[in-house]
């Protein structure tokens, strides 16, 4: 019933007309909705920065969580304390990542303009240049970056069980065999992180399409629609625009996205994971 | 030429002297086993061997060269670690090519190295498996194939049967032992299985404590143990010591003991002196009656071990002290009697 109820209103919303004025009333276009949103332009271009998104997500994620486990993992002192400060990126709300990093990304108080300043030895206000990284250039990638920097302690810390695991006789048994430390990395420590790296990446890839409350407060989908993802196309369409129909559409054609993709991870990646 | 020459090794982890003296030297083709509780340096001392961990001083030569200083790939040695460790990873052939990858041996040389190991160690078979799908007798033979391909100058085993079970740690160390005839390469082998140091070493180390205690053949490690340590560690069930004051009278040497005086052998005497307290006797070398008899030694039966051809009888004296004697099987003790052992001290020691 949990599952079910919502599941069918949404399939029956997305089959309808569903107008305001007048008096509140629906009518049945069938697959008209569907119809539309492949013809639409919006559409189109949201698929492809919700693609950059998650690409860009998913990459930094586990680069950034592969390293922070590499570096928990050889720190011999204050371990600890280094991983309470790790793991506090994971325990903060995207709402309130999203207003800081806002503030950290915008020109005139933004973490950009005092670099590029306190380099060029600007002090004063009439000289000081303005540089904003919320650009209609970068605003995805840079979503993209706050997301990582919010997945990437838990990815760390489960990477971090699996390098526990890893005898250390075998790191001398790639000395006796004369490994370099790119051969060390791909023959000892890589592989016993395949499953955890497969499985992160699923999952990471799964909450990074769904995002959207750190997209909402960031950046609003803007500059104009420059990082409007689909979860903020469809919310726009649904709450502000009152077009339920086709944004209740919009949201099946998400879902497609989101099991096409992790069934395809699965299919290229997990199943030869079976065999080892 | 020698094969492997340790000279004043000493190696420390910060205040811990893990070893703290060693000199030794291996001929040129022998199989040396490392003999020690754990804990007493024998590891330590063959990763500083093997360059996996630096001196703190002291000097190793293998085949003559100097390499105190040389990084474990520059030591022409090869290594089997403990339970014989393998890259989990990847197939038996992919590790055992992982010993040549980085070397200078060009392809063909590798190949009919590779060819001729796998010949020997008959492992053909195994050579597409991954080492979690072989068996432990299989790991065995792939990671002494990994060895050997490398045509070292020396083998450096760390307890590589330690994980197998009794029957195919039997096999394999007799294999080890033809394998290496075979070869004629110089091994050291560290264990802490005195079965497997007296059927694989021609030369034993017993070391404790960071310390050797003694270096000689199995039949020297055995029959003349040098301190009360070897003596104990060595032989099974372990040897029995009378603990007591050595005095020589103008009846011979005695140990006087709390049961009474012990009459000794001049010529144990002679050997240790009065310095000695303890008397050295193996299981197989006590009798024990029912009834006394001149210098027996009391004690009541503890327990009874039958191990099949014959038993072990663990006696106890009145301050609760072990003592284990070898009989046959039809012995007709039962637990709590009381007997009397008597000593045979014609191959007894002195320590």
């Amino acid at each position: 019933m949990v599952m079910a109820y919502p599941m069918g209103y949404a399939i029956w919303l997305s089959m309808q007309e569903v107008s305001f004025f007048g008096g509140f009333r629906t009518s049945f276009v069938g697959i008209e909705n569907y119809r539309e949103a492949l013809y639409s332009d919006n559409f189109w271009w949201s698929v492809r920065v919700t693609v950059q998104f998650v690409l860009v997500s998913v990459v930094l994620a586990m680069l950034i969580g592969l390293g922070l486990a590499l570096l928990m993992h050889h720190v011999r002192r204050g371990r600890a304390l280094l991983g309470a400060i790790i793991i506090l990126p994971w325990s903060i709300s995207l709402y309130g990542a999203g207003v800081m990093w806002q503030y950290l990304a915008r020109g005139q108080s933004g973490v950009a303009s005092s670099l590029i300043n306190r380099m060029l030895g600007r002090t004063t206000p009439d000289t000081a240049v303005e540089y904003s990284l919320i650009s209609s250039e970068q605003i995805v990638n840079l979503l993209a970056l706050g997301n990582a920097w919010n997945l990437a302690p838990l990815v760390a810390f489960f990477l971090l069980a699996n390098l526990k695991t890893i005898p250390e006789r075998l790191y001398d048994l790639a000395r006796v065999d004369r490994l370099n430390v790119w051969q060390r990395f791909l023959i000892v420590t890589l592989p016993p992180l395949q499953y955890t790296l497969f499985v992160f990446t699923t999952i990471t890839l799964i909450m990074s399409m769904k995002l959207l409350d750190f997209i909402f407060v960031m950046s609003a989908g803007g500059p104009g629609d420059a990082s409007a993802t689909l979860t903020f196309r469809l919310f726009d369409l649904a709450f502000r625009q009152s077009n339920y129909g086709l944004s209740a559409a919009m949201s099946f054609y998400l879902l497609f996205l989101i099991i096409g993709s992790a069934l395809a991870l699965f299919f290229f990646w997990g199943r030869r994971l079976e065999d080892t | 030429m020698s094969g492997i020459e340790i000279t004043n090794l000493r190696k420390s982890f910060g205040n811990v002297r893990a070893i703290k003296e060693l000199t030794l030297t291996i001929p040129n083709g022998v199989f040396c086993v490392f003999l020690g509780p754990s804990g007493c340096g024998k590891s330590t001392m063959l990763n500083c061997v093997a360059g996996l961990e630096d001196v703190t001083s002291g000097t190793i030569k293998i085949g003559g060269h100097d390499v105190t200083n040389l990084p474990p790939h520059a030591r022409d040695i090869a290594m089997v670690f403990q339970s014989s460790l393998l890259y989990p990873h990847l197939t038996a052939l992919q590790n055992i090519r992982m010993s040549l990858k980085n070397s200078d041996t060009d392809a063909v040389e590798a190949k009919r190295r590779i060819d001729h190991a796998v010949g020997i160690l008959e492992i053909a078979s195994v050579l597409d498996k991954k080492p979690s799908a072989m068996s432990g007798g299989q790991r065995q033979r792939v990671a002494m194939a990994k060895a050997i391909v490398r045509n070292p100058t020396a083998f450096l085993m760390d307890e590589p049967l330690a994980a197998l079970d009794a029957a195919l740690r039997q096999s394999l160390r007799l294999e080890l032992v033809v394998l290496q005839r075979q070869l004629g390469t110089t091994t050291i082998f560290v264990t802490h299985d005195q079965v497997e140091a007296m059927t694989l070493g021609d030369l034993i180390v017993v070391m404790n404590d960071g310390r050797v205690e003694q270096i000689g053949t199995p039949d020297e490690i055995y029959n003349n143990p040098a301190t009360k340590f070897v003596a104990g560690f060595i032989g099974s069930p372990p040897m029995n010591f009378f603990e007591g004051q050595v005095e020589d009278s103008n009846n011979g040497p005695t140990l006087r003991t709390q049961y009474g005086p012990i009459a000794i052998p001049r010529h144990l005497f002679d050997r240790m002196g009065g310095s000695a307290h303890s008397l050295g006797v193996r299981p197989q070398h006590i009798d024990i009656n029912r009834t006394k008899t001149d210098g027996s030694i009391p004690g009541t039966v503890f327990a009874i071990e039958n191990l099949g051809k014959d038993s072990v009888i663990i006696l106890h004296d009145t301050a609760g002290h072990d003592y284990r004697v070898l009989v046959d099987p039809d012995h007709g003790y039962t637990v709590g009697e009381s007997t009397y052992m008597c000593l045979d001290l014609s191959q007894a020691h002195l320590f």
